[in-house]
């Protein structure tokens, strides 16, 4: 597969990723770029691994947390902490509640936001999100605990199924 | 983060949805795709920018020397051409005992970083001379061997994404020192490469080439290495033809010096299906569909399709020099539960169907990998790549080369050189 190729496939999801990594579609469009000029000039390790899309994510969250736009932060309209008062039935309710939770997803640190969007984005395991990091997978965890914590977001039961064991064999 | 007293919790599934929508500030692909392809970085505010590359090419041309172009690397030019650093005796390896018996005795391994090669003895790992790029050339960005051991050929461009390329042969001698680069009787490419492959006698390269960016029109070229003469053969309508496994090229003839292993990816509504096909050198050149027979193993298999099933070849494979084995990286996804499984797996040229498994690896992650380099005549030994380290695969055991010649290779989980057996 040429690089072309893998554009060409993956470019709108990679896009898409990197837009709910970062919250802010020029900064997610600085991210892709500067990595995809990246990958383009590597493509040749980078197209011969199994998933090439996986390796380019993975470029894209370390991109991301290198970033050294440190001031940046998502700004909506309406902050969380501005909105009072009971829950209503009307279905702008809902919306708005996410514009809030998405205010605060703002607020986290970058690597806690990482851990949120991958896990909740992505759907990766927790040992996945490891390997994205370069952390242990119960550093990706506490990250992970300390943002749905900050976003008051109440864990669904029965915890989470823990990855399966790695295994080796011939 | 203060919790409020009193205010309801939030579900995980409300997360998933808040992330989902901020797919809205997805940017437009096409921009982007642009800028990438004109090298153009954005320029944002209170962002600092390496400086940005020209490139006159497509990006994909030279993926090695634009590494080093990426990372502000320029090589100086030299004065005399192709000049060789030659270290000192007494560094060459042992005497291979054993499976190291059973591979080639020295690899030249492109640094991406430098635009230069190594060579090293592969038994210890031991630098046996470094190559430079003759001028006006800045950068080796591909190699192929021959199955002599001894024997490699380069392709060298200018600069980043620049060409010509123009092609050289490297011959070792008995300790496995490198001689001088010695240019070959061909002219001059100024498409954009997509692969190299020296058949085993060193008597015919092969050089596949990428389509106008845009446009159809993929071709493979085989030369004389003697005479220079060009044999050309085009594939009909978009698709894209390559040769050379990994950054070696090698294994991609048949030790017949005359059959050629080839993949074709074409452009469909579903995705880029893939096939392997024979191509006979003798045959009249012009089609490669009329030049060649095709392997049948599926095309989802090989390329990439939205509809693809969990299992596919990376890459392309090997070929035995009895031309009955392929030799793969062969990747599995199961759903549920998530498993990733890596596998060197040989195939039966007649059938296109697995035939051995010669290593598993079942993870829950997919940051495994298996790669392949080398393959013996009858394909029983491989070098290969498990996870990120080197070694020989048998069917039986994996010998992992040594710690200095992986050091040559890999280093902090990421692949720093391109190896050629």
């Amino acid at each position: 597969m040429t690089f072309e190729e893998f554009a060409a496939a993956r470019l709108p999801a990679v896009l898409k990723f990197a837009a709910v990594l970062t919250g802010d579609r020029s900064l997610a469009e600085d991210v892709v770029q500067e990595v995809l000029i990246r990958a383009n000039a590597r493509w040749q390790l980078i197209g011969s691994v199994p998933r090439p899309e996986a390796y380019v994510r993975k470029m894209i969250v370390n991109e991301y947390l290198a970033s050294r736009r440190r001031s940046w932060r998502m700004v909506l309209s309406g902050a969380g902490s501005d909105i009072e008062g009971p829950p209503t039935p009307d279905p702008a309710a809902g919306y708005a509640e996410r514009e809030a939770m998405l205010a605060e997803l703002g607020k986290l640190p970058r690597r806690q936001r990482a851990v949120v969007v991958l896990r909740y984005y992505e759907g990766l395991s927790f040992q996945e999100i490891a390997e994205v990091l370069g952390c242990t997978p119960g550093t990706a965890r506490g990250h992970a605990s300390r943002a749905l914590a900050g976003l008051r977001i109440e864990l669904a039961r029965p915890p989470l199924p823990r990855p399966v064991v790695i295994k080796e064999e011939f | 983060m203060p919790i409020r007293p009193g205010a309801p919790g939030r579900t995980e599934d409300e997360l998933r949805a808040a992330l989902q929508m901020l797919e809205r500030h997805a940017p437009s692909a096409e921009a982007v795709l642009r800028a990438v392809h004109d090298g153009n970085r954005r320029r944002a505010v209170g962002l600092v920018r390496r400086g940005a590359v020209v490139r006159r090419w497509p990006g994909w041309l030279a993926p090695v020397a634009a590494a080093a172009a990426v990372v502000g690397v320029i090589i100086a030019s030299l004065d005399i051409s192709g000049v060789i650093l030659r270290h000192p005796s007494g560094t060459a390896p042992a005497r291979s005992a054993g499976v190291f018996a059973q591979v080639p005795s020295y690899f030249v391994a492109l640094r991406g970083r430098s635009g230069r090669a190594v060579v090293a003895a592969t038994a210890t790992g031991a630098v046996l001379g470094t190559v430079t790029p003759p001028t006006p050339n800045t950068a080796l960005t591909r190699v192929a061997a021959t199955d002599d051991g001894r024997t490699f050929v380069f392709a060298a461009a200018p600069g980043v994404d620049q060409g010509p390329v123009r092609f050289y042969r490297l011959a070792l001698d008995e300790s496995g020192h490198p001689g001088r680069l010695t240019a070959l009787p061909i002219p001059p490419e100024t498409a954009a490469l997509s692969g190299l492959a020296l058949s085993p006698d060193g008597s015919k390269l092969a050089v596949s080439l990428l389509p106008v960016h845009g446009q159809s029109g993929s071709t493979i070229q085989v030369f004389s290495l003697a005479t220079g003469a060009r044999q050309e053969w085009a594939w009909p309508g978009r698709g894209t033809i390559s040769v050379g496994s990994g950054g070696g090229g090698s294994n991609s003839w048949e030790a017949d010096n005359r059959t050629l292993l080839v993949q074709v990816t074409t452009t469909t509504r579903n995705g880029w299906p893939g096939q392997l096909r024979l191509l006979d050198t003798a045959a009249p050149a012009g089609s490669l569909l009329a030049a060649s027979t095709r392997i049948p193993v599926p095309s989802a298999d090989i390329g990439w399709q939205h509809t693809n099933a969990g299992h596919r070849i990376i890459g392309i494979p090997l070929i035995t020099g009895d031309g009955t084995l392929l030799v793969a990286p062969f990747f599995h996804l199961s759903a549920k539960p998530k498993v990733f499984g890596f596998t060197i797996t040989e195939f039966s040229v007649r059938t296109g169907k697995p035939v051995r498994v010669m290593y598993q690896q079942r993870t829950a992650s997919e940051s495994g990998s298996t790669g392949v380099w080398w393959v013996n005549a009858s394909g029983t030994a491989v070098i290969a790549t498990r996870g990120y380290e080197f070694g020989i695969q048998t069917p039986d055991t994996f010998t992992p080369l040594p710690e200095p010649t992986q050091r040559l290779l890999i280093r902090h989980g990421t692949l720093i050189g391109l190896p050629a057996w």
